[in-house]
């Protein structure tokens, strides 16, 4: 349940702040009656994604043996190269999104063109709601209860609905930047569970032969078939015996993506330096972060 | 992080534990024994598998739509896994394997007590 929180409260919120930043500026603008168009992207790219997870999952029920775990194994591998990319990715550019999205709104405003509107959301939702459902289905595949699952993720959506709503009404400021750096943090912590999980699956798939010896067993202490044991290897990739590959690949990515993360520079637009006329005061436009558009 | 460990701590306080009537299962490099079980409708088995092979991942799994939770045993250890017995007199069927290797299928056999 708290795998798909964590994920759907994460990129929901990317997903409200996208959807904030195209509605506020159309709202600055008193251009409300373009709003349709930028629902009519968002509900396609909702159900475009609600397909793309429709479509894993009535794949994965036509396998089965190795050829499932193989599958498993790929899928979330796949997920955790979208979702690393995409952390560092939203870090590097963050700086200039708004702005980004604000002048494609103007280009679509000048050609009058309402399609070009809705694709424009189509295409920025859309490549979040792929991320958020390839996560998804990656993790499903080690939770314990498909309800909880479905709820945990649902309620995730909820709050950042919540969130998106107060954003877009101001009426109050959100510690964005901590619960950016702190979802990033609890993503890569996943995504690491993850890896291991697929070294299980394509060793189980046998197309690894080998993991390796395995330096302790702690079964007796938490079984892997107790609920603390699989609510453990849902999130942390537990796994009672893991093979020293497993472990070394855990700790590699972790440390590696979280030391990169840190030190990864944010990308600023160049500060437009002006004189306040007639004062001879020099001024510099402040940036924009994804983050400073509430 | 405070999150995970207080949900974890509800976890470990909401944990069953196996339980049940305990039957051994031997992994060896020609298959599993036994390779029959008997039980009676509604029992709550406890399989305790030992894997006593060199070969992995060896599996157990439910087979032609028993219900059983998958463990996956690795070579040298010992994993416990919960059976409930349906209420349904029946055979029903467990999958003990090592993909693309051995395979032996265990009848659990449960009649009406």
């Amino acid at each position: 349940m708290l795998f798909s929180l964590f994920v759907t409260a994460r990129e929901g919120l990317e997903i409200a702040l996208i959807i904030t930043i195209l509605l506020g500026y159309l709202r600055s603008i008193n251009e409300r009656g373009h709003f349709r168009a930028i629902w009519y992207g968002v509900v396609a790219a909702a159900v475009l994604s609600l397909g793309v997870g429709i479509g894993l999952e009535v794949a994965s029920r036509e396998l089965d043996g190795r050829v499932l775990e193989a599958f498993e194994g790929f899928t979330m591998l796949f997920a955790v190269a979208v979702l690393t990319w995409m952390l560092f990715w939203m870090k590097r550019h963050s700086a200039g999104i708004s702005k980004e999205l604000r002048h494609r709104i103007d280009t679509a405003l000048s050609r009058g063109s309402m399609l070009a509107l809705g694709l424009l959301a189509f295409s920025s939702v859309g490549r979040e709601g792929i991320e958020t459902t390839l996560f998804l289905f990656a993790g499903s595949a080690n939770q314990s209860s498909d309800a909880l699952f479905v709820l945990g993720g649902l309620l995730g959506f909820v709050i950042a609905t919540v969130a998106g709503v107060v954003l877009y009404y101001g009426s109050a400021r959100l510690p964005l930047r901590q619960f950016f750096l702190g979802s990033a943090i609890v993503l890569m912590v996943l995504a690491a569970g993850l890896l291991t999980n697929a070294l299980a699956d394509l060793h189980e798939a046998t197309l690894l032969r080998e993991l390796g010896s395995r330096p302790w067993d702690t079964e007796s202490f938490i079984s892997m078939t107790s609920d603390l044991g699989k609510f453990l290897h849902t999130i942390f990739g537990y796994d009672a015996a893991p093979a020293i590959s497993q472990i070394v690949l855990y700790w590699t990515y972790l440390v590696a993506v979280l030391a990169a993360y840190v030190l990864w520079p944010v990308s600023r637009p160049p500060r437009q330096t002006f004189e306040v006329a007639g004062t001879g005061v020099v001024a510099t436009t402040k940036a924009e972060t994804l983050a400073d558009a509430s | 992080m405070a999150v995970v460990a207080l949900a974890a701590a509800v976890y470990a306080c909401g944990s069953s534990g196996e339980g049940g009537r305990e039957v051994r299962i031997s992994q060896g490099e020609d298959g599993c024994t036994p390779e029959s079980v008997t039980a009676t409708t509604g029992e709550k088995l406890n399989f305790v598998v030992t894997n006593e092979s060199r070969k992995e991942p060896y599996e157990v799994e439910g087979e032609g739509g028993t219900e059983l939770e998958e463990i996956v045993v690795p070579e040298g250890k010992t994993r416990e896994v919960g059976f409930d017995v349906p209420d349904e007199p029946d055979t029903y069927e467990i999958k003990c394997y090592v993909p693309g290797d051995v395979t032996t299928i265990i009848e659990v056999e449960a009649t009406a007590p």
